[in-house]
């Protein structure tokens, strides 16, 4: 019935849902989040404060996804940045690189200025589909840095060599930078580059900090769980096999 | 009346079948999650579209309203009606198609990609700076590593390359996996969010 | 401002010039800095070395104009080497741009090599959403393709009679920038056992070790340096070693300029220390 070697695959997954499960409920009897603090999480106040002050500009950006799990990472922190731009009545112009996040992020927005009763301050012009070529949209986004005086810059989810192009460019303007994406090969460009930085899964920690549920959670919880369950799994397999012993391999392809 | 629920069966429906397929020897989900795929790549193609639609509506409206650089507005679109023109009619074959492609969109588009040597350059000066530990042990790294991929490494120390290509197969690997390994996870859980429903962030305020 | 804080806040302008004048220095006057060649692209030219004659193999490039300066000489390295070798070749299209980078190495290459459409290479035309696409190449490759490039009917081609499944494919050579080798990886590689090998740009070399070590990925051309090696092994000069010594001239320029910020650095946190004393 089970594909060849998808038996520890199935067994990962269950240990996910159990410690999902019971993390959730956990978090719906304590209500406490129970991770450590993230600097970058705590500059996105900051960073949209500075915006205010100064009657500037916010921009935010997704990356290149298309609602692969970075993107949604994104969208949970918008989700927080557009309420709080919002209600600060602070400028916040969201760049898109793909079309069919274009309208989502649009609604996000136009969500967050109803839910604080501002519907009259949301303008759909500043939420942007720019390009889906890649130097197309960082010249566009370029653009933008330099003539809507943007002073914070937030960018939360996949990219690929644009991810340094806007980061040195925001940094030229003087814009605040908040940064994170799991893509390995970026996160050392925005760790250098940028103010702050979420480095891999912690951009998915940043939406749960931002707006806690007991399902997200739960989720980060679970995942916290599934590391160890790695580590332990690399460990003991990578003695054993060093003795010759080929238990674990022989699990992992079961 | 049922703008999430609609969506939100066709996300579970769709996930459990792909997920199951992958997991179990069956036939008929097999074919399922096949035909799935397939629908997928033409549901893809019609989102480009969805994009251009959107920037003509976007630059026509400046134009219309004379916002400022109303002017650039209007360049791109004249360019887009014109390469689409121009695609449609001669096909990607097309001689004129491929001569504007060659001589135009990738000339621009390397010089813009070739900016990232200034970009990095000035990164790199800005950021590599020693003041603690850490911040050596990357400066040390980068330096070895930059000079191990060119020719002037080698002629400083004839082993410099081999010293870069193992910064980069043993610490710099190790660290990738865990950074790729934790991404996956995040995926594996932002998946399980969506296709169960728990996850709403994409319907903006209809989440709620 | 002492000669420590100019050298602590070196005006990036200054810096900008410097890369720019070295490599125009080095392309009117070439240096001819040694290569070695780095295990990873042994192992690309290993890969493409034991192919046995008319072997089928996928070239896949999956880049855009911004990265052809880096990829499109990998591509023609690993072409020119896999035509010694009497390789057969389908060129799949996972981004738009790859039937005129397929149309662009087969025009300089086939007439030398006299390659013939349809009997010794085949373009296949762009298929949207890479996932799907090398998904349905695993599953079936006939089913998803019906006509080349140009809309001709496949079946009328000698060469894909050839290609029942995926299984008939010797080797899958992708040039990427993005995630396309992983996608090969993940959907060829592993259920259906196709070699996979390659090329992406510098910065993709450290992401994709892991998979080289664990064998999952056999060797990758790494940036425009892979390419220089890759030419100087098939004994091909050509503009990725030409482009070597200006890489080079940029590297030293940067790594001056590290230098020169952490002296600064380092001599103004010293006379701080010395005033407080």
């Amino acid at each position: 019935m089970l594909e060849a070697g998808k038996l520890f695959a199935v067994l990962f997954l269950g240990a996910f849902v159990i410690a999902y499960w019971v993390s959730s409920a956990q978090y719906k009897k304590t209500n406490k989040v129970p991770f450590r603090p993230l600097a970058a999480v705590e500059a996105i106040d900051e960073a949209i404060g500075r915006a205010t002050e100064m009657g500037k500009t916010v921009h935010f950006t997704c990356g290149r996804g298309t609602f692969d799990g970075q993107t949604f990472a994104g969208l949970d922190v918008l989700r927080y940045v557009a309420r709080q731009t919002a209600l600060r009545d602070t400028t916040l112009i969201v760049t898109n690189h793909r079309a069919q996040v274009h309208p989502v992020t649009e609604e996000i927005v136009r969500s967050a200025h109803l839910e604080v009763g501002k519907a009259d301050t949301y303008k759909p012009d500043n939420v942007r589909f720019i390009s889906e070529e890649q130097q197309a949209y960082v010249q566009g986004v370029y653009g933008i840095f330099e003539r809507e005086g943007v002073v914070a810059n937030i960018m939360i989810g996949w990219f690929f060599a644009e991810a340094l192009q806007l980061a040195e460019v925001a940094h030229w303007v003087g814009a605040v930078q908040i940064a994170g994406t799991t893509d390995p090969a970026q996160v050392p460009f925005l760790a250098v580059a940028c103010d702050y930085s979420l480095i891999g899964e912690e951009i998915y920690a940043a939406g749960t900090y931002l707006n806690p549920d007991h399902m997200k959670v739960g989720t980060l919880m679970a995942q916290d769980v599934c590391k160890y369950i790695v580590a332990i799994v690399s460990v003991v397999g990578s003695v054993l096999i060093t003795f010759g012993n080929k238990s674990v391999l022989d699990l992992l392809k079961r | 009346m049922f703008r999430k629920e609609i969506p939100l069966t066709i996300t579970f429906v769709s996930g459990v079948i792909l997920v199951f397929a992958w997991l179990l020897k069956v036939p008929v989900l097999k074919q399922a999650s096949a035909e799935l795929v397939r629908w997928n790549v033409v549901v893809s193609a019609f989102a480009a579209g969805l994009g251009g639609a959107n920037l003509l509506r976007i630059h026509y409206k400046r134009v219309n309203t004379r916002k400022e650089t109303w002017v650039y507005s209007l360049i791109l679109l004249v360019a887009l009606v014109c390469f689409v023109t121009l695609g449609i009619s001669t096909g990607l074959n097309g001689k004129t198609y491929r001569y504007v492609w060659t001589n135009l969109l990738t000339p621009l588009s390397a010089t813009t990609f070739s900016l990232n040597a200034f970009w990095i350059s000035s990164a790199a000066y800005r950021a590599f700076r020693i003041k603690t530990g850490e911040a050596a042990a990357l400066a040390v790294a980068a330096v070895l590593v930059m000079l191990g991929r060119v020719g002037i490494g080698e002629i400083i120390y004839a082993k410099m390359p081999a010293i870069a290509d193992w910064i980069i197969a043993v610490p710099n690997t190790a660290g990738m996996r865990g950074v790729t390994i934790g991404g996956a996870l995040g995926a594996v859980s932002v998946c399980f969010r969506v296709v169960l429903g728990l996850e709403r962030s994409h319907f903006g305020g209809l989440g709620e | 401002m002492t000669i420590w804080h100019k050298l602590e806040r070196i005006d990036r302008r200054i810096l900008f010039v410097l890369v720019a004048l070295s490599v125009i220095w080095a392309s009117i006057r070439p240096m001819g800095l040694p290569l070695s060649v780095s295990p990873y692209t042994q192992m690309v030219f290993d890969q493409v070395e034991k192919l046995p004659k008319d072997a089928i193999v996928i070239m896949s490039p999956s880049y855009s104009p911004g990265s052809e300066a880096e990829l499109l000489p990998q591509t023609q390295g690993v072409a020119v080497h896999a035509m010694r070798k009497g390789a057969k070749m389908l060129w799949v299209s996972l981004t738009a741009d790859a039937p005129m980078y397929a149309r662009k190495v087969m025009g300089l290459l086939a007439a030398e090599f006299k390659y013939e459409y349809g009997k010794d290479y085949i373009i296949l035309p762009y298929k949207a959403n890479e996932e799907a696409s090398v998904s349905a190449l695993g599953h079936d490759i006939r089913a998803m393709y019906k006509e080349d490039v140009d809309g001709k009917v496949l079946d009328q081609l000698p060469l894909w009679s050839r290609v029942k499944t995926i299984k008939d494919v010797s080797l899958v050579l992708d040039f990427d920038t993005g995630t396309t080798m992983l996608t090969y990886i993940r959907l060829l590689g592993a259920p259906h056992g196709v070699p996979i090998s390659g090329g992406g740009t510098g910065v993709q070399v450290p992401t994709r070790a892991p998979y080289i070590q664990g064998g999952q990925l056999q060797g990758m051309l790494g940036g425009l340096r892979g390419a220089a090696e890759y030419e100087k092994l098939i004994n091909v000069p050509g503009r990725a070693l030409a482009g070597m010594d200006a890489q080079s001239l940029t590297h030293a320029v940067v790594i001056i300029f590290i230098i020169l910020g952490n002296l600064g650095g380092w001599m103004i946190g010293k006379s701080q220390k010395g005033g407080r004393r």
